[in-house]
Formats: C-alpha cells, structure tokens, sequence
C-alpha cells in the first residue's frame, strides 16, 4: 500500500496523539484526557482508519486487551501513515513490547517505542515533544554542519531516543547488577497480581540473600562484595525465564516474580503444574533449586578454585493467592520465610507455612 | 475510476487465488490485502471509491466484525464467506449482516456478488439498496439462504420464503433475536 507521508488532500492533525485501545488500562488520568490533544480508538481498527486519514504527531498503541494479531495490526498502522507508533505496555508486557520495537519491517520496526504503563498522559505527550524536538532541529543545523537534512534528522532522534533511554535505565535497574530494581520489582508484581486475580492466574515471590555477605565484605573488602552480588545475579537471570522479573531490592537482597505469561501457556493459566504438596507453581520452585545447583557447582570470583560452594544464598518463597493478596503480604511472608531460613542455619529456600517446607525436600 | 476488490486474507488461500483470478474477467482491478487490518489501511485509502470486500467472514469479523461498519462507511460492500461448522460465527455473522454485508456460504456464490456489481456498478453498497430487483435483492435473497442453513427448516421464521426478494427489516429483527434464542449467547 505505501502510503507514508502522502497524506494527498487528508486532514492534517498535526499535534493531536491518536490513542489505540483501552485507555483506562494505560493512564491514571484517562477520564481527564481532552479531546483536543488527542483522539481515542477503542477499536484498532478504527484507529487504522484514523491513522489513513489524518496525520497525528503519534500513535499510542494499548497493548492490553489487543488481541493475538497486535503485530499484523501493527504493521498495518506503519502502512497507512508515517507517525511514531508508541506501544503502552504493562509491566509484564515488557518481553512483548521490547520484541516488537525490535522486529524488523520493511527497514524499520512495526513500533518506535514503549512506555511501561500505568503512566499520565502527560508522559506520553512528553515523550512525543522530545521527538518533534529532536526532528525540528534537523534541517537548519545540518544546513550547517554540511550534512543531508535526513542524516541530521535521524541523529537528533536517535539521540532524543538514547537520552530516554538512558533515564529510564536509571529509574528502573540497579546499576550495579543490571538487575531490575525494588521500584520496578514491586510494581511488576502489583500489575502481575492483579492480573492473576482476574485471570485465575498464579504470582510466586522469592527473597532471597547472600549468605556471609558481611563476612566477604569485612574480609576482602567493599569491592569484593560487589563481585558476589554481581555473580550472584547472573546466576539468577540466568536461571529464570524471559518473562520473570528479577531485580535486586536491597543491599544484598533479590527478589524474582514468577507468574504466568499467557503468551507463554498453550492451555491457559489453569495448565500449570503445581507441586501437589505445596500449591505453589512447580516451574518456580523448579527455578528455585536450579538456581541453588547453578550456586553450589559456581566458584566465588575472588577465591578463585577455592571458592566453589561457598556462594550460598538463603530465601523465601511465597505464592499468590495461597499467601497473600496483595505484594505487600507477599513480601512480608516471603521476608518472614527467608528469615526463618537463616535461623535455620542459611544456604536454604523455605516455603512460606508452618511447619517449614524446605524446597530441597520437595520432589 | 474502475471497480475494486479488495480480497482478503493469504497468498496460499485457495478462495483469494479464484476470487483475484476471477475478478479480472469482470472488468474489476483485484487487490488482495494479508489481514483485515491491511484490508482497513485500503479502504480508507480509497474512500468514496467503487469498491468490495470478499474474504472468509473469520477473517473479516476480528475485532469484533468492527471491520464492517468501516467498510461500510468508507463506501465499500462487503462479501464474506461463512465456513462451515465455525462454531463462533453467530455474533460475527449479525455484526456482518447488521452492516449489510452480503453473507455467503458458497465460494461460488462470490461469483454471484461479482457478477452482481460489476454489472450494477455498485450500485448495491449498503447505503444505496434502491434497486430490489438488482443485486442488492440477490444479495438479501443470499441472506435469507444463509440464515435458512444457520437456523436449518423452521427457523428464521421464513423458510418459506427464503428466495424472497425483498428481506425487510422487521423481518431481519425477527431473525436477529430467533437467532439469539435458539443459538444462545
């Protein structure tokens, strides 16, 4: 179809952001957005439509809700105009989001960007700003510079998008894991448990942290202790799934939420195995002890051979709803669980329950 | 400007190979969209134009049958080709209908619809249904057949009639909520 940037005798809306979806999903102030700086489409459809007939500064897709053809529907959208396509995702929707900025076609990604919701309106048309700016000042300071106005128009986006970026990489991770951080963690596990109480889903927290964490600190020093955490959350990330969140929320202190991605379940959220003993999702307890494998074969960087086993971590685990409603009763239960643990003389994960389940005891 | 139809759905789909190699013969330029949401982008880029939809109502109807209304109110007809044993197609065939879409049970039948506009010069886009003894009537009269297979002998209210020419609305109201009745939400 092609029609990009040929709008021929269509009406042009220039600063209004065409809105796709459920709003209400997306913005806390939804029921406050205007009519005169954007329009709404419940419907994608409708919004295709939109999109062919007016032009708009940008296109904000609601992830949530859209149906399995969000990519075709995607696709369709860049056909059918040239403005930026900014996907408004939920935590959980991150992978989603992330795979879909990054997939090719036709030269470019079906979308620009992604905001992790539930943000303002007023975020969203800030994210926008930036890039008109970053395209306005293309042609009169490439005019100088000697350089194609095009080139200078994509650098100044390219870098509008890198300074974005670069802010959200520090609101959201710990700089020193690259893990996410305690902000993040607890609002993914807030918008992935209230999900999972629609959807008849299942949310498991672990906690857990270093064993001996001082004891390496006070010995070898500061730095060295650093060196353990960053081991320590490889090993962790690389042990779970793509669609679990792992973040490290304190000084020596990680959690992971385990929930089901139902992109990810053939038969629903239902399929799931559980651990009949427990009721808690096998596949995270699974995680759980692949995780203490991967410490107990790993040699602790600084002690090089002599170090292997050492690395031990001690932990909670606790599962919505068997445990808690709310993220706050999850990581008070999952806190009191690892606590207990260390009692119990460390390098263990317990379930939350009396008496203690040790994971190492469950088949 | 010359006759349109936008055909929906895959490359490898046996429908939209016949109805693109058909369309030709009848004097209409064939466009074969992937998906419905193509199929939106091209409509709305040629509004106003001379123009119909034929795909397999499933692919039509995603999104609620929104697609629909929209062709309807950029101009286009819609012909849409109800499978056999699609256990999901009661609201999807109402959205459809309710747009006046023309509904088909047969991939022969589409040759009808294009004979149909071709020769009416399509005329017989839902808001222009003036013409009862033209397509438009043949398309109610496909209709009345497809409601008559969904409901089987007894239903709809009209087998009787269900070569009628004339498919009133009173009587589409009539069909509507036996529909509901008997297939349930």
């Amino acid at each position: 179809m092609g029609v990009r940037g040929k709008l021929g005798g269509a009406e042009r809306e220039g600063g209004k952001i065409l809105l796709a979806g459920d709003i209400d999903k997306a913005f806390v102030d939804a029921g406050d957005i205007s009519a005169e700086n954007c329009e709404v489409c419940p419907n994608i459809l409708d919004a295709i439509e939109a999109a062919s007939k007016r032009r708009f500064a940008a296109i904000g897709v609601v992830m949530s809700g859209a149906s399995g053809r969000l990519r075709s529907a995607l696709k369709a959208l860049r056909e059918s105009c040239d403005s930026r396509i900014i996907l408004l995702a939920q935590m959980s929707e991150e992978p989603g989001a992330m795979r879909l900025v990054d997939s090719s076609y036709n030269g470019s990604s079906v979308a620009d960007d992604y905001l992790i919701c539930p943000i303002r309106f007023s975020a969203l048309a800030l994210r926008v700003q930036e890039f008109g700016r970053a395209l306005s000042v293309g042609p009169s300071a490439s005019l100088r510079a000697g350089l194609p106005a095009t080139a200078k128009r994509e650098e100044g986006v390219d870098a509008a998008e890198e300074r974005t970026r670069h802010l959200e990489k520090l609101a959201t991770e710990d700089d020193l894991t690259g893990l996410k951080n305690r902000r993040y963690v607890w609002e993914f596990a807030r918008q992935v448990i209230e999900r999972a109480g629609e959807e008849d889903g299942r949310v498991t927290l672990l906690v857990f942290d270093v064993d001996n964490l001082k004891h390496y600190n006070d010995l070898y020093g500061h730095l060295a202790g650093d060196s353990i955490l960053k081991q320590a959350a490889v090993l962790i990330r690389r042990c779970c799934r793509a669609h679990d969140a792992v973040g490290r929320i304190g000084g020596d202190e990680f959690a992971v939420v385990f929930w089901d991605d139902p992109r990810r379940e053939s038969g629903g959220p239902r399929s799931e195995r559980r651990s009949a003993r427990a009721d808690h999702p096998a596949e995270a307890i699974y995680i759980a002890k692949r995780f203490v494998r991967e410490l107990e074969k790993a040699e602790l960087n600084l002690l090089g051979p002599d170090g292997k086993g050492e690395l031990a971590i001690s932990g909670g685990l606790a599962s919505f709803p068997r445990d808690g409603s709310t993220i706050g009763e999850l990581f008070e239960k999952a806190d009191q669980a690892l606590l207990d643990a260390k009692r119990s003389g460390k390098n263990r994960i317990y379930l939350v329950g009396k008496p203690q389940n040790d994971i190492a005891d469950i088949e | 400007m010359q006759l349109q139809a936008v055909v929906v759905g895959g490359s490898s789909d046996e429908l939209v190979r016949g109805v693109m190699d058909l369309a030709g013969g009848y004097g209409i330029e064939p466009v074969r969209c992937e998906d419905v949401y193509s199929a939106v982008g091209r409509v709305a880029e040629r509004a106003g134009a001379r123009g119909v939809v034929i795909g397999r109502l499933g692919e039509l109807a995603r999104e609620d049958g929104r697609f629909f209304e929209i062709a309807r109110r950029n101009g286009f007809a819609c012909c849409c080709l109800v499978e056999k044993g699609s256990a999901e197609r009661r609201r999807a065939v109402l959205a459809a209908m309710e747009a006046g879409a023309f509904v088909v049970t047969e991939a022969a039948e589409i040759v009808e619809v294009l004979m149909d506009f071709s020769g009416g010069g399509g005329a017989h886009t839902p808001e222009k249904q003036e013409d009862p003894q033209g397509a438009g009537s043949r398309a109610r009269t496909m209709l009345s057949e497809v409601m008559e297979k969904l409901l089987g002998s007894g239903g709809a209210g009209s087998p009787g009639n269900s070569k009628a020419s004339s498919f009133l609305k009173d009587e589409f109201r009539t069909t509507k909520a036996e529909l509901d009745a008997l297939l349930g939400d």
